[in-house]
């Protein structure tokens, strides 16, 4: 019966839980991650916005270091490209030139080897020449008609009959392609075992007779080594790679490798044509690709394979630099925001517990206080008046008075120290005189008492000062007792010191004996008491406010009339916090005064 | 507040030195450990030098007391001025204490 309800009330403040986290939004969530950890926001909001910056600037930089790379390489490659040009077209010159002086000469087979001769010895990047000729062109030289004439490797310079059975020119392509196409055309490199011995590009141009009838090719070896020397020059990266390749993908200059294989690829991919490749290749290496047709009479290409990390390296180092130095900028500020934070933090907590001790002691201060009457009655035959004024929130001093059988009881103390501890003992003698004078009516019964009950198992050895009395309002008659106390000030004509016996403080040492003591007080006199903290208030230098100034106080107030108990006390006040002035007040300050008037 | 603590021939001496009031009275309570814990019988307090005393100094002397009490201690006290003599009397701690 009773789980049943209890379980559905949990469910449905459960249901309600739900709805409120659902309820809170992004918005909400940031908010608070902001108010709370306001530090870490403003590192990841530095950190934020240092990574854009360095982004865009990354960007920008790559892309001018780009432009600059395919314009740096572009010109070299135009650059190389023309000086191949130039060095074909000398070649290309030379043989169309030679062409028509062949053309001239048709009539005198033999002066085919002067012209061979000729051409090799004038050019010498020619390091072979031929003029081959239709078959059975001349009847009398046979099906096969081939005038040679080559440069040896010892400079020698030698003309031969070449063509023959076993080295049929017809078949070649440096005879067949330009008869085929009729115009001049450089072949295919080969190796060139019968003649010049080394691999070799031939350039070859028709010759045609009067009738336009080609009848011959004449053409020139060239070796390839030449361009291997050029495709070293004018390298802005070192790392350029470069290839010569014919438009059939035969390799003119530069190294055979994996990585010609990977741009051979790309260049059929590409058919011949001119551009830019940006690719990756196998092993994960970013590579740049540019083609270049040389042009003219050939299809050649020249190819440049630029390594990314060489131009884009220098880039990356800087920015993994600031990347590092910004990282370590913003460990150090989020360090300091930390510590910052943290002290923050230590702050508030201090802070808070101090609110909450003193909104505390506040409380203690209020029930210590409710422990001690404030309102003085009209009682018949006393005009009683007095006042507490703790140096603390809560202190420990004390003063209790009330009637029973005709007579005033009252009394006053102060417990040793100040403070907490001070008002515990406080609240203990308060309560234990209330108790006690119940049934005892014997001042010095009364405070034997309270000191055995205060003194038994009191480990601190804290104790109070107590004055202890009791009035009869009919006769005057005063009991009293006095442990430790300062002795209370009898204000009639004279301001005098009322007789104390001298006794241990309450609480100090157990079984002790006070003693009783009476006297007689006189219609219109006052019995003034009060806790060192009037006579021992002290001024900015230490000095005291002493018996005799206390006193000289009453003695005036006296001799001015103004001697009412409340009077006095103002008095009093009024002069202590004068002489204190700015100090800070040392010790709580009690005050009561008693004045016998039984009319 | 000064707290010296000398020991001679089985005499601890206790010099005090400066005003004994609620501010000073729980440091000079930790500087008078050594007082609990000494073999000496004979405990003699120097108080030539001693300004003022208030209540919570007086605690102190009356904790020395009752503590060193059960340890066969005795303390004699030295040196009081007239002012502070008089608080001594005034609050019956006179008997408590021999004074040279």
């Amino acid at each position: 019966m009773d789980i049943q309800p209890k379980t559905s009330s949990t469910k449905s403040k459960n249901a309600i839980n739900h709805g409120d986290v659902r309820t809170r939004g992004f918005w909400d969530i940031l908010k608070y991650v902001l108010r709370r950890h306001l530090g870490l926001a403003a590192i990841i909001a530095a950190a934020l916005l240092l990574e854009i910056t360095s982004s865009v600037m990354n960007y920008v930089n790559h892309h001018i270091i780009q432009d600059t790379m395919e314009r740096l390489v572009e010109q070299e490659m135009n650059s190389i490209a023309f000086r191949i040009h130039n060095r074909l077209s000398k070649v290309e010159v030379t043989l169309d030139n030679l062409a028509w002086v062949v053309k001239e000469d048709l009539a005198k087979s033999d002066s085919m080897y002067v012209i061979t001769r000729r051409m090799v010895e004038n050019n010498p990047t020619i390091l072979g020449g031929t003029i081959s000729f239709i078959p059975n062109y001349y009847p009398e030289k046979g099906y096969w008609f081939e005038p040679y004439t080559v440069r040896r490797a010892d400079g020698t310079i030698e003309s031969v009959q070449l063509g023959s059975a076993s080295h049929d020119y017809t078949k070649s392509e440096f005879f067949t392609k330009p008869i085929a196409m009729g115009s001049g055309h450089w072949s295919e490199p080969y190796l060139d075992a019968d003649g010049a011995k080394s691999v070799v590009t031939t350039y070859g141009s028709p010759v045609r007779d009067l009738s336009g009838q080609i009848v011959a090719v004449v053409d020139a070896d060239i070796s390839l080594e030449k361009f291997d020397q050029l495709m070293a020059e004018e390298m802005g990266y070192k790392n350029t790679e470069r290839f010569l390749v014919t438009g059939s993908h035969h390799l003119i200059a530069g190294k055979e490798g994996p990585v010609l294989e990977y741009v051979l690829k790309l260049l059929t991919a590409a058919n011949n044509k001119a551009g830019y490749h940006k690719v990756t290749n196998e092993e994960g290496e970013k590579q740049h690709i540019f083609f270049h047709p040389i042009g003219g009479k050939t299809d050649w290409v020249l190819i440049s394979v630029l390594d990314d990390n060489e131009v884009f390296g220098r880039l990356r180092k800087v920015r993994l630099m600031l990347f590092l130095v910004t990282g370590i900028g913003l460990l150090v500020l989020g360090f300091i925001v930390f510590r910052t934070s943290r002290n923050l933090d230590h702050l508030r907590k201090a802070k808070a517990e101090k609110n909450r001790i003193d909104s505390e002691l506040r409380v203690a201060s209020n029930i210590q206080m409710s422990m001690i009457p404030k309102h003085f009655p009209d009682i018949p035959g006393i005009d009683l008046y007095a006042s507490i004024k703790p140096a603390k929130e809560v202190g420990g001093d004390l003063y209790d008075f009330f009637l029973k059988d005709d007579k005033l009881f009252f009394c006053i103390g102060d417990v040793s120290g100040k403070g907490v501890p001070a008002s515990l003992l406080m609240m203990v003698v308060t309560s234990q005189f209330r108790t006690v004078s119940r049934y005892l009516s014997q001042p010095d019964q009364i405070m034997m008492a309270i000191n055995d009950h205060i003194a038994e198992g009191n480990d601190t050895h804290m104790f109070v000062t107590m004055f202890i009395g009791s009035l009869d309002l009919k006769t005057g008659h005063l009991a009293y007792c006095c442990g430790a106390h300062n002795p209370p000030l009898l204000i009639g004509s004279t301001v005098e010191p009322l007789p104390v016996a001298r006794k241990l403080p309450v609480g100090a040492i157990k079984g002790i004996k006070y003693v009783l003591q009476e006297t007689q007080i006189v219609q219109g006199n006052t019995l003034f008491l009060y806790t060192d903290g009037l006579t021992e208030a002290m001024d900015a230098k230490n000095k005291m406010f002493g018996v005799e100034r206390m006193k000289g106080i009453a003695q005036h107030q006296l001799s001015v009339g103004e001697n009412s108990s409340k009077a006095i006390i103002d008095g009093l006040t009024e002069a202590v916090e004068a002489f204190v002035a700015d100090a800070e007040q040392s010790d709580d300050l009690t005050m009561m005064a008693i004045k016998f008037n039984n009319k | 507040m000064i707290t010296k603590i000398e020991e001679n021939d089985g005499i601890m001496t206790v010099y005090l030195e400066g005003r004994l009031d609620t501010s000073t009275s729980s440091e000079t309570e930790i500087a008078l450990k050594p007082v609990y814990e000494t073999e000496c019988k004979e405990i003699v307090i120097d108080c030539s030098r001693l300004e003022y005393i208030a209540s919570s100094g007086l605690r102190l002397f009356l904790s020395l007391r009752i503590e060193t009490q059960p340890q066969d201690k005795h303390i004699c006290v030295k040196g009081l001025n007239k002012e502070l003599s008089d608080v001594f009397d005034m609050t019956g701690f006179s008997d408590l204490f021999d004074f040279i």
